[in-house]
């Protein structure tokens, strides 16, 4: 449905997304991560027809950007980060001027009016001005003009961004509800929604992929180097460094020393398990052993680990 | 569905009241000073003595309203955002320029309309000469649409409609007074050309009631130019937005 060949983006001299390519097939919720200044939300604008790029091919339900830019518009429905709106309108007018870019008849273009104030929860507010409308409900209406055409394809910039609880769920499921009929990509900060909403993730930072899975797949990854946690009472720098001789240990780090002892985190090699030897050691050390847990990185983490470190191994 | 969005952008409502009202309380009292004068002396009618003058009045009042009305029509957009949303509806640049195109003409069309009234009321009293009258609302329309196109295009050079607003009177007024020069120079060759380019000089010939060919074609190429101008300036965008 939607495939991204090698594309880059400048803007002058700054590249805002270099030599990116990804697909997402059709009924796909894509999720896609990066710190601010990602280059996601370029890569967005891309795909929703608002500029080119300056190099590369995307292709959208056959499509090709470059050229066929008005066939890819019709069937994309596009929410922004900033959701901008016509201070003077009602939501059912901003809405009636965008559906009327579609040409559908007006029996058609009520229903769809109609079916997108239920699915985002408008009813209530159909006759405001969008002035007036607090921050959720302009998220909302912001979502309801993407979908009031019907598109194939969503491209959503931070949907779940300043809504309460409630709302966020309610937004999710909707978009839960989207799988298998429409293709949808999503960017969010919000990590645990990418678990529970996309069947594909990928992390952008710099303007390049750092890393492209399910999120399955990806935590994983990460917890090859499976890290256990561990609080010794004990010097520590001995404990430190007997820990690190220990067979099967790839790395310890020491994160704090609160109340009788200082806390460390292993990362083993292959996942092995060493806690009875790592117990064992500190028993014959005559140290005092805590606690100790296995420490199964969350996305989050992985998240962060991928932006800041430059040389994963 | 082109002048679809020209129209919901509620400028209209609010923008528009005030620049009618004031617009028509100036021809008013314009018209019934003249009045008085043209009746102090005879009930004949001398009505190019009225309608000339206020004519001229009228295309110096559109000079300074025209750019009030347009100066919103891209640059708010482009504060807002509203107009990368358009750029993601299957309209093309085209059509979103014609779109505030026609929806500032007819703005316009909706201002000079009432006007109308003056000259049916004068006709109450003396003849007038339609013929003359009709050409110069055809030459209001021009210079209107002159305005209209260079307000769009300063609107769409900025996001901030004062800047916007500043650069189209400016623009204008460079038009404007540009033919001044043939006055002070009126043998020299360079200030003859330089006179073409004044719309003034151009609408001249329509408040005295002829359409004269070489006036329409300039008017037209102008338009034309400052269209051409505009979707430019909205096409070359591959270099906006680099906001992150």
């Amino acid at each position: 449905m939607i495939e991204i060949k090698n594309i880059t983006k400048e803007f002058g001299t700054i590249k805002a997304v270099s030599n990116v390519s990804f697909s997402v097939n059709k009924g796909e919720i894509l999720g896609f991560l990066g710190p601010n200044g990602a280059g996601k939300s370029t890569t967005m604008r891309i795909l929703a027809g608002i500029f080119p790029p300056t190099r590369g091919q995307v292709r959208i339900a056959g499509f090709d950007l470059n050229t066929q830019v008005m066939e890819i518009r019709q069937r994309i429905g596009y929410l922004p980060e900033q959701v901008p709106l016509y201070p003077e309108l009602t939501v059912s007018q901003y809405l009636d001027f965008v559906v009327s870019f579609w040409g559908f008849d007006k029996n058609k273009k009520q229903n769809q009016i109609l079916k997108v104030l239920g699915q985002c929860g408008l009813e209530s507010v159909k006759n405001a001005l969008l002035k007036r409308l607090s921050r959720g409900y302009r998220q909302r209406v912001g979502l309801a003009q993407a979908l009031v055409h019907d598109p194939e394809v969503l491209i959503l910039d931070e949907p779940t961004v300043g809504l309460d609880p409630k709302q966020i769920r309610e937004i999710r499921d909707l978009i839960k509800s989207f799988q298998g009929e429409k293709t949808v990509i999503l960017s969010t900060h919000i990590l645990p929604e990418v678990s529970m909403t996309c069947q594909k993730v990928l992390i952008i930072d710099k303007g390049t992929i750092v890393a492209e899975g399910t999120p399955e797949s990806l935590t994983g990854q990460m917890n090859e180097a499976a890290e256990i946690k561990i609080k010794v009472d004990g010097p520590v720098e001995e404990v430190r460094m007997a820990l690190t001789g220990l067979p099967g240990v790839k790395h310890v780090e020491s994160i704090g020393k609160n109340g009788k002892g200082s806390t460390f985190l292993l990362q083993t090699v292959n996942s092995t398990e060493i806690r009875p030897q790592v117990a064992k050691m500190i028993v014959e050390r005559n140290w005092g052993l805590l606690e100790m847990n296995v420490h199964t990185l969350s996305l989050e983490e992985i998240f962060v680990k991928l932006v800041t470190k430059e040389d994963t191994a | 569905m082109k002048v679809g969005f020209g129209s919901p952008m509620a400028y209209v409502t609010s923008t528009t009241f005030l620049l009618i009202t004031g617009y028509l309380f100036n021809a008013l009292s314009l018209m019934i000073a003249k009045q008085a004068i043209a009746y102090g002396t005879t009930n004949l009618p001398i009505v190019d003595q009225l309608f000339r003058p206020l004519t001229s009045h009228v295309a110096v009042i559109l000079l300074f309203m025209i750019p009030a009305i347009t100066m919103r029509l891209f640059a708010e957009e482009r504060k807002t955002g509203t107009i990368e949303l358009l750029y993601t509806y299957p309209v093309s640049d085209i059509e979103i320029l014609f779109g505030k195109f026609l929806g500032a003409l007819s703005l316009l069309f909706v201002l000079l309309l009432p006007t109308l009234l003056y000259p049916l009321m004068v006709k109450q009293i003396t003849p007038v000469e339609w013929p003359v009258i009709l050409s110069q609302y055809v030459g209001l329309f021009f210079l209107g649409t002159c305005y209209i196109v260079v307000g769009l295009w300063a609107s769409n050079l900025t996001d901030n409609q004062i800047i916007a607003a500043t650069l189209t009177l400016g623009s204008l007024l460079a038009f404007w007074l540009v033919g001044w020069m043939t006055q002070a120079f009126p043998t020299a060759l360079w200030a003859k050309v330089l006179g073409q380019l004044s719309i003034l000089a151009h609408f001249d010939s329509f408040s005295k009631g002829v359409l004269n060919t070489t006036d329409i074609t300039f008017f037209l190429l102008f338009i034309a130019f400052f269209l051409a101008a505009t979707l430019n300036g909205l096409n070359s965008r591959t270099w906006r937005g680099a906001r992150e």
